[in-house]
């Protein structure tokens, strides 16, 4: 059976374009899409769409794929592809364990993913759907999550919650002392200051900000459950 | 049958190999049957903080490759009968030996000694893995300072996820009066980072680079409070239960006049 070359999803930001280039040329992923733009009818004018970094073709080969959209009456959106975008096709074939043993990707089957363990200096975490963590995330470590992440311990890591484009999903830990917090495609470090607090917080987007707030279970729309 | 341990840390300059022949020399002088494994193909020093540099004749790689026996390989300790080195080559490589290999010498090793312990290098390949494939527990050796508990930490999940689990920790080279100050990093705050048991602390101490030099490991040296430290940690590896020294004791009359003055 021939590999579906192209796929796209639909998110937030736009159209997101994932070109298979493992097992095609560009000429062929090139024929593809504008035979999928002429069976189409016309059905994706006027959209935003992104290319997913994860592919190898080169710039040249990116602003043809680009014009041809164009062409075909979308539109280059203006938001800057996020990072981690590039984990979809993986998480999608349910690769449990990557090679190298390190990177490990979880897919939740109803909300979240429940992870009993402390994640450690060099481990990476993906996860499609919330994540929890009952234990700590140690710097060097850096978690992702489509949803949203909650350490039930210590986070001083590198968390990415919304990791596909959802900016309403936070970042909430026992201890909030991460190396950064990536909320959709934004993303804040700690302060340099030595200043720490001892309780709950939330981190979460407000005003096209990531700001930290003290965790009180009583105000629903922090948790947005 | 004995146990194999592997003494590692991730970053270089920690005390690994002081460590590993410390520890070997604590175990021997309990009187323990034990050998001491170099894995540091290409930079061996074991064989140096030993003092046996000049009775190598074969090494690990003719081991694995069968260029000799184990036993012709294996250097007896001066000081002690029941203590064993088996030094690393000089002139190889890391990947002069597999993993597979240093299971089989594990193996062999086992049916003869008490305890093996293995001198890990510093680093994430090869030779690392090479060193913890025939090992049953680990011990991971780190300095208070934020780069070596990162390595450390890196390290500690490296062997959670190949099977070794529950690694034990030993904090080398503590000076009690900079945690005091809050200049260094204390016990406390390295165990809330790891999350491991704690194996032992071991202060900083000059007298471990003198006999260092000497090739006369710091656990045989009664006054040295590294060598108690190292003392204690070996007879915990045997099972025993020696709570931790105090760090702030000090020798000194005068001191010990003054902490009986402070205490009523």
């Amino acid at each position: 059976m021939l590999k579906e070359l192209i796929k796209i999803k639909g998110t937030r930001n736009g159209l997101v374009f994932y070109f298979n280039t493992r097992d095609a040329d560009f000429e062929e992923i090139k024929n593809t899409l504008i035979e999928k733009f002429q069976s189409a009818n016309g059905f994706f004018a006027n959209a935003r769409f992104i290319i997913s970094p994860d592919n190898d073709l080169n710039s040249e080969e990116i602003k043809i794929i680009e014009n041809i959209c164009c062409e075909y009456g979308l539109v280059k959106s203006a938001n800057r592809v996020v990072k981690l975008d590039r984990i979809t096709d993986r998480v999608n074939t349910q690769t449990a364990v990557s090679a190298d043993n390190k990177t490990e990707y979880f897919m939740a089957e109803k909300d979240a993913v429940l992870l009993t363990r402390n994640i450690r200096s060099g481990q990476k975490i993906y996860v499609k759907g919330n994540a929890v963590i009952l234990g700590d995330v140690n710097p060097g470590a850096e978690i992702a999550a489509t949803g949203s992440i909650i350490v039930m311990g210590t986070m001083r890591g590198v968390a990415h919650a919304g990791s596909y484009g959802d900016d309403t999903a936070y970042v909430m830990a026992f201890r909030l002392r991460p190396t950064q917090i990536w909320i959709a495609d934004k993303v804040c470090r700690a302060p340099e200051s030595q200043f720490t607090v001892d309780y709950p917080e939330v981190a979460k987007i407000v005003d096209n900000q990531i700001i930290l707030e003290p965790y009180q279970s009583s105000k629903r729309r922090v948790v947005n459950l | 049958m004995g146990e194999v341990l592997v003494i590692t840390s991730g970053k270089g300059g920690v005390g690994k190999t002081t460590a590993t022949a410390n520890i070997g020399t604590g175990l021997a002088l309990m009187g323990k049957k034990i050998v001491m494994v170099d894995t540091d193909i290409g930079l061996r020093n074991l064989d140096v903080v030993m003092g046996l540099e000049n009775r190598i004749v074969y090494d690990i790689v003719d081991v694995v490759q069968g260029n000799c026996r184990l036993k012709q390989a294996l250097i007896k300790d001066k000081r002690f009968e029941n203590m064993y080195l088996l030094p690393a080559a000089q002139t190889k490589d890391k990947t002069a030996v597999s993993e597979e290999q240093m299971k089989n010498l594990s193996d062999n090793l086992k049916t003869e000694f008490d305890y093996i312990v293995i001198d890990c290098p510093a680093g994430i390949e090869q030779g690392f893995k090479n060193a913890i494939a025939g090992a049953e527990k680990a011990v991971v050796v780190t300095t208070p300072e934020v780069s070596a508990v990162r390595d450390a930490d890196r390290i500690v999940g490296l062997l959670e996820s190949s099977g070794l689990r529950e690694p034990k920790l030993i904090i080398n080279r503590i000076r009690p009066q900079m945690v005091k100050k809050g200049d260094m990093m204390s016990m406390e705050d390295i165990i809330e980072i790891l999350a491991v048991d704690l194996l032992g602390v071991v202060p900083d101490d000059e007298s471990v680079v003198v006999s260092t030099n000497r090739g006369e490991p710091a656990v045989m040296d009664k006054a040295s409070r590294a060598g108690q430290a190292f003392r204690n940690i070996s007879q915990r590896i045997t099972g025993e239960e020696i709570p931790l020294m105090n760090l702030e004791a000090n020798s000194g009359w005068l001191e010990k006049i003054k902490r009986w003055v402070t205490k009523s």
